[in-house]
């Protein structure tokens, strides 16, 4: 049984003032399942729903249609007090990552008090050490104020917090995006070695293409709240069939044909037929006219391109 | 233009909170109309009056009742003198109106061009006097001030009247003499904070880039200054403004109070202790309409001149 | 708050304290932060004093020795020799300023040096009791309020609204005529007329905070909702509470005065500054003294109040224009 799974989940938002209320899809009918140890790479511009995706896996948003399961059961079920622990995040602001007003110690704790396993202060502090020495931060960091470290420092702080209660599930959203180059690279070494140590599933979610090959075995790729591939990693950066896969790939470039150069767009106004069939280099006239369907191909390859037929 | 509806609604709905409010809070006070004004009158005889004046049955029936002939603009007699509630305002509305009016035009005329004085001499003693000055005037309360002129002008009156008053139909310069200081005693808070505001928000335009920038290719400062820094200290001004203008009317009272003046503020302290229901209610209800008009009239005016206001107010 | 002071500006949000270090590469991927002020990433207390000292300048601290030295004086007010001269008849009649009667004395013979000292200590006692009460309670509702969103939040600034239009002093007049004239009311009403600035106030500084990535990770920990509170948001918006409470403390001040003043708020015997002015405005002509002592003195007191909340507004909020409602 999938650790986690979305089956036709929609979620809907209302924005705008009162008086000129409009309804944003934000996530349209996903189907996607996270098995206990993988690592699904999120990838999409914009606006696209990832981070509606992020907060539908975690719990933080309740799906409008359509039902997330944990273990099979509703995740919204589950009482807050057996959730915690079990999830954590490492989001995008290194700026917020961190309470400023909490020493970095007292943060990277937190989520163990709050199962109620932290012990003495004494262990507390043991633990906090090892756990920052883990993400190669000296331990005596935890007297520190968040002020008083780096951004990327502060990323690994948040990726000890998220690592203490060893959690089932971790959302990175944008977790490294913020950072320079150089320290990125440190940043998912390590996620990636932690990973393999804890086995915990995860979301990466990255607008950087680059960044989801290194740390996910699967990528699923959204624009405007669907989901249009969902391919294993090895599959997608070699051979990704779907024509806007291919335009973000041009985008981050790990592809060079120009064909596929993505016309960045208004991704949100209603669309009959492919939601991209105004952007697609590909476009037909069938593709004006209708939807097409996410199918099933071998090793769990999923697209939605009328294109892809057999 | 739904922005606008949306205001106006808003600006509606705030009033009517305030009419429920004032409504219920006075039935909360302890004793009745009857009670305080026929003490050894016999039951039989209370339940009479209160049938007279309304004031029978549950307080939720005397509000449906009373809101009812709000709405068809009955505005109700007052207990006390019988007269409608209405004449009773009206009679003291010219007083009070010209109070807030002198006092707006002391704050315009004297506390902005102080305050963008302060906000030009930056770092001069000008600008350290405008500072303290504002917080100094917003830190004396109106009576205080109010008492030392009484005070004041009783020892020397240089021809002004500290108490009393002659109504417009006496001749402006008469009814000046009585009514410059109140006026300025009620405008004193006002003062202090648009002195403040028209002050930072010179000060804000000052060090910005396209100032500087001015500076540097040699526009002439009184360009620099009509063009650039009035322009942009005048919408923080106004929006202050507004928010004076609005609390002036509800301001008048200890002014009113101490220059022994009958205006509508005093009408309603002496109402409230009187129990006379319908005047205090009209009474609030004006003072509030006009304090909520001010405001969303300045929200609107806002609204058009900046069209990011009216896009920010979602949720 | 330990590190309120400890960086000198920012001028994002009002709760972004500590992020103006600058900040510069090592070489080793790792990026080294080099705080802007003196004492380097961890002052002492004492050089944090004094670095806050010197932010604020000299007349700041006058004024903060003025307004403690009052507050002082108030507390031990009821303890001191010259308490006694509060009674009747202690000195002579309506005597104008002396050496031996500071400020005069009133009809009945009392000192008014003595009666303005004990008037202090009420006008202090009731704002002060009055605007930290609203402080508590406004900052929960306003963290709630932005925390909930939806109904509740939308509730709350209506409420908000219909307080702000209501006329603060007959707010308080009508209030005191409910409970009775007195110390009681006047808190009561100080209490609501400055509730709906600080519900307003921190409610926007903590919308700013309810969905900062430390808060979505406390939560996702499975921190309950009161924690989150408490310990995420309410040290985030705790400055700006501190600081409104220094500002709304002076319109406490002179809604409790006023109301003393219409003789609605403190009763006799019992005196704040507000009514000695009210007893004195009766012999204004012939006992000046008794009016412009008390009034002088009140004065001062809201001086200071809003001279030290605008100094620490310009310490913890630089950036911050002056909050106008
Ligand atoms: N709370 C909200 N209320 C209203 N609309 C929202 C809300 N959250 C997200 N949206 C809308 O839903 C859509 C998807 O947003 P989402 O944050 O999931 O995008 P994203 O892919 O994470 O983008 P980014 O890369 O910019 O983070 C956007 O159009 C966004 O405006
Ligand atoms: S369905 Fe048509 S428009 Fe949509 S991606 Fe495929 S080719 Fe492009
Ligand atoms: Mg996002």
């Amino acid at each position: 049984m999938a650790l986690l799974e979305a089956q036709n989940a929609s979620i809907d938002f209302w924005a705008g003032p009162p008086w000129a209320r409009r309804a944003v899809h934000a996530l349209q009918n996903v189907d996607l399942s996270v098995e206990a140890g993988e690592v699904i790479g999120v990838v999409g511009e914009s606006g696209s729903g990832k981070s509606t995706l992020g907060n539908l896996f975690i719990g933080r948003l309740k799906p409008t249609l359509g039902t997330l399961t944990y273990h099979g059961k509703p995740l919204a079920s589950i009482p807050r007090r057996e959730r915690a622990g079990r999830f954590a995040a490492v989001l995008q602001h290194p700026k917020w990552s961190l309470n400023p007003m909490m020493k970095v110690g007292d943060s990277v704790i937190e989520p163990l008090q709050l199962l109620g396993k932290a012990g003495s202060s004494r262990e507390q502090q043991q633990r906090v050490g090892e756990i920052l020495e883990r993400v190669s931060l000296p331990g005596n960091y935890q007297y520190r104020y968040p002020h008083e470290l780096s951004g990327g420092q502060r990323q690994r702080v948040s990726i000890a917090r998220a690592m203490i209660t060893k959690p089932e599930f971790v959302l990175f959203d944008e977790a490294v995006s913020a950072l320079d180059v150089s320290v990125q690279a440190q940043v998912l070494n390590m996620i990636k070695d932690l990973q393999r140590d804890v086995g915990f599933s995860a979301i990466f979610i990255s607008h950087d293409l680059a960044a989801t090959r290194y740390v996910a075995s699967r990528i699923a790729v959204f624009y405007a709240g669907k989901m249009v591939e969902d391919a294993p990693s090895g599959h997608f950066y070699e051979t990704a069939s779907q024509p806007y896969s291919k335009g973000l790939q041009f985008a981050s470039g790990l592809l060079d044909n120009p064909d596929f150069e993505l016309k960045l767009g208004e991704n949100t106004k209603v669309i009959t037929g492919c939601s991209l069939n105004d952007r697609c280099p590909l476009a037909y006239d069938l593709c004006k006219r209708e939807s097409p369907p996410l199918r099933h191909f071998d090793q769990g390859l999923r697209v939605a391109c009328h294109l892809n037929e057999e | 233009m739904l922005f606008i509806a949306a205001r106006l609604g808003l600006a509606a709905l705030t009033i009517a909170g305030v009419a429920t409010l004032v409504f219920f809070g006075m039935r909360l006070i302890p004793g009745s109309y009857a009670d305080l004004f026929f003490p050894l009158a016999s039951e039989a005889d209370r339940e009479a009056i209160s049938i007279e004046y309304g004031l029978d049955g549950s307080a939720l029936e005397q509000y449906i009742l009373w809101l009812g002939k709000l709405l068809q603009g009955d505005f109700g007699t007052s207990l006390v003198t019988n007269k409608p509630v209405i004449d009773e305002i009206v009679q003291r509305l010219p007083l009070t109106l010209e109070l807030g009016f002198l006092a707006l035009m002391i704050i315009a005329f004297i506390g902005f061009p102080m305050g963008i004085i302060s906000g030009m001499f930056h770092k001069k003693w000008t600008s350290q006097v405008g500072r303290h000055s504002s917080t100094f005037l917003m830190s004396i309360p109106n009576f205080v001030l109010g008492s030392l002129l009484v005070y004041a002008f009783s020892v020397n009156s240089l021809g002004l009247k500290a108490g009393g008053w002659a109504p417009l139909s006496e001749g402006l310069m008469e009814n000046l003499k009585y009514a410059i200081l109140p006026a300025f005693t009620l405008s004193i808070t006002g003062l202090g904070l648009v002195l403040a505001t028209a002050r930072s928000s010179v000060l804000g335009v000052i060090g910005q880039d396209h100032i500087l920038a001015a500076v540097s290719r040699g526009l002439s400062p009184k360009d620099i200054f009509s063009k650039h820094i009035f322009r942009n200290a005048l919408i923080p001004v106004i929006t202050i403004f507004a928010i004076v203008a609005g609390y002036l009317l509800g301001g008048t009272v200890l002014v009113e109070t101490v220059f022994s003046l009958d205006g509508v503020g005093r009408l309603l302290v002496n109402s409230i202790t009187r129990r006379d229901y319908p005047v205090v209610q009209i009474g609030v209800i004006l003072t509030a309409t006009a304090f909520v008009l001010t405001n969303t009239i300045a929200d609107i005016l806002y609204g058009i001149i900046d069209p990011r206001v009216t896009e920010k107010n979602d949720g | 708050m330990a590190n309120s002071f400890s960086d000198s500006s920012d001028s994002d949000t009002p709760t972004s304290i500590h992020d103006s270090a600058s900040t510069h590469d090592n070489g080793h991927g790792d990026v080294l932060i080099e705080d802007s002020g003196a004492g380097a990433n961890n002052p002492s207390p004492g050089q944090r004093f004094t670095r806050l000292l010197r932010v604020a300048g000299p007349t700041t601290v006058i004024m903060v020795l003025i307004l403690l030295s009052m507050i002082f004086i108030g507390i031990i007010e009821p303890y001191l020799a010259i308490a006694d001269y509060k009674n009747i008849a202690s000195g002579p009649r309506r005597s104008a300023p002396t050496i031996q009667w500071l400020f005069g004395t009133d009809n009945l013979g009392r000192s008014v040096f003595a009666r303005v000292l004990e008037g202090i200590r009420l006008t202090f006692l009731l704002s002060v009791t009055a605007v930290v009460a609203a402080g508590i309670v406004g900052s929960f509702i306003g963290m709630a309020a932005a925390w909930y969103r939806g109904i509740f939040d939308t509730f709350i600034a209506r409420m908000a609204d219909v307080l702000f239009a209501f006329p603060s002093l007959i707010f308080g007049l009508i209030i005191s005529a409910i409970i009775g004239p007195g110390s009681f009311a006047a808190i009561v009403a100080i209490f609501f007329i400055v509730l709906p600035t600080m519900v307003r106030v921190v409610r926007g500084a903590a919308i700013g905070v309810v969905n900062r990535d430390f808060v979505v990770a406390a939560q996702i920990s499975g921190a309950s909702t009161a924690r989150i509170l408490f310990k995420h948001i309410f040290p985030n918006v705790a400055s700006v509470t501190v600081v409104q409470t220094a500002y709304l403390l002076s319109i406490g001040m002179i809604i409790e005065s006023s109301l003393s003043f219409l003789g609605l708020g403190v009763q006799p015997p019992a005196s704040s500054l507000g009514a000695l002015l009210r007893e004195g405005s009766a012999f204004l002509n012939i006992a000046p003294w008794m009016v412009l002592a008390p009034g002088a003195v009140l004065t001062l007191a809201i001086f200071c109040v809003n001279y030290v909340g605008d100094a620490a507004r310009s310490i913890i909020e630089p950036a911050q224009p002056r909050p106008l409602e």
